[in-house]
């Protein structure tokens, strides 16, 4: 790491209208759990009507539940904890100055999301294909077809925002790339607030697999 | 905002500790889903949560690095949990005690949960609008 880098980043962790680098690092942790709190609530408006219309409906969902690839998800959540993984590796290897660790952790954290969307692009195409996405072309072969189709409106929904998000979050992990030589072990702080917004979504779908997947899965 | 409250995000944690969390959430997930097989009635979805939480809560303490931060930091993960507790709780608490009137609409024979036995076909003529 050359002086111009450190240079560099002596001047990014420290910034005139901070005390000191590590109140700008405070305040900049802060602000990103903050934010999550709001996500929290953001999706957590969705999991509500989940949870409400589950228990009105608990056999229509059991059904309408057991049309979801359990496969697929399964290895989406574990791609997600892996990705999750790769993401606390890349920080590591910012935080002790290892550029080449820090990068390839990075280009791996944003391969597996990448993997993640390619496995719900099929599974979206699968569900259009299969008649199963609300609105006119809503086909239910089964008992409770309204039921089942607010099922899918609530699985789309969380599942649509929760793509959403991983967009967002490669896309940053692209731009924290091109940017790698700003970061290092003493300015860190956005590689680890990015850190802190990928496991965030993580921990959404830690959630979203059983409640969407496994609903009725005993016979 | 206290400096000592947000404190401390030096702390390294070595790669070993990142790999055993990664190893128990694989095997929590591989968990949830051979639960998911068996036949627990109303246990399943408790069993299934509990086991979501403890996922949730290795993530945040080891891999978000709430292990080794400061006590404003504990406070937002509270309010997170805190308005969601609100959000379902009054939410669901509305819902189930529409007594007569059920959620599914009135005088409709329906979901029992915890409404008190229904079926009157028609509201009592005492009975005040709602």
């Amino acid at each position: 790491m050359s002086d111009s880098t450190t240079a560099l980043q002596h001047h990014l962790a420290h910034q005139h209208q901070f005390d000191d680098a590590d109140q700008q690092r405070q305040a900049s942790t802060f602000g990103m759990w903050i934010f999550l709190l709001t996500e929290v609530m953001f999706f957590g408006g969705v999991f509500t009507a989940y949870v409400l219309y589950r228990a009105l409906y608990p056999d229509a969902f059991g059904h309408a539940s057991n049309h979801l690839d359990i496969r697929l998800g399964g290895f989406n959540t574990a791609v997600l904890l892996t990705s999750s993984l790769t993401m606390v590796l890349a920080v590591y290897g910012c935080q002790v100055g290892r550029r080449r660790m820090f990068k390839t952790f990075l280009l791996a954290t944003i391969g597996l999301g990448l993997v993640f969307l390619a496995v719900k692009a099929y599974e979206y195409a699968h569900k259009f294909h299969e008649g199963l996405v609300p609105g006119p072309f809503f086909n239910y072969h089964g008992p409770d077809a309204p039921q089942a189709q607010l099922f899918f409106s609530i699985y789309f929904a969380l599942t649509g925002i929760h793509a959403l998000h991983m967009v967002i979050g490669i896309c940053i992990l692209g731009i924290l790339f091109f940017n790698a030589r700003k970061y290092g072990p003493d300015y860190y702080t956005p590689v680890e607030n990015t850190g802190l917004y990928w496991h965030f979504v993580d921990i959404v779908w830690i959630f979203l697999f059983p409640l969407l997947y496994l609903i009725l899965r005993h016979h | 905002m206290e400096r000592s409250a947000t404190a401390d995000q030096h702390e390294i944690v070595p790669i070993s500790t990142y790999l055993a969390v990664f190893a128990v959430l694989i095997g929590l997930t591989a968990v949830t889903v051979m639960v998911a097989t068996l036949d627990l009635g109303d246990m399943n979805v408790v069993v299934a949560l509990v086991v979501a939480t403890i996922k949730a809560v290795l993530v945040l303490l080891f891999f978000m690095h709430l292990r080794h931060s400061g006590r404003f930091l504990w406070l937002i993960l509270g309010f997170s949990f805190g308005f969601m507790a609100l959000l379902i709780g009054l939410t669901l608490s509305d819902v189930f005690t529409r007594g007569y009137w059920s959620p599914l609409g009135p005088n409709v024979e329906g979901f029992s949960l915890s409404a008190p036995s229904q079926a009157a076909p028609n509201p009592p003529a005492a009975s005040h609008t709602r």
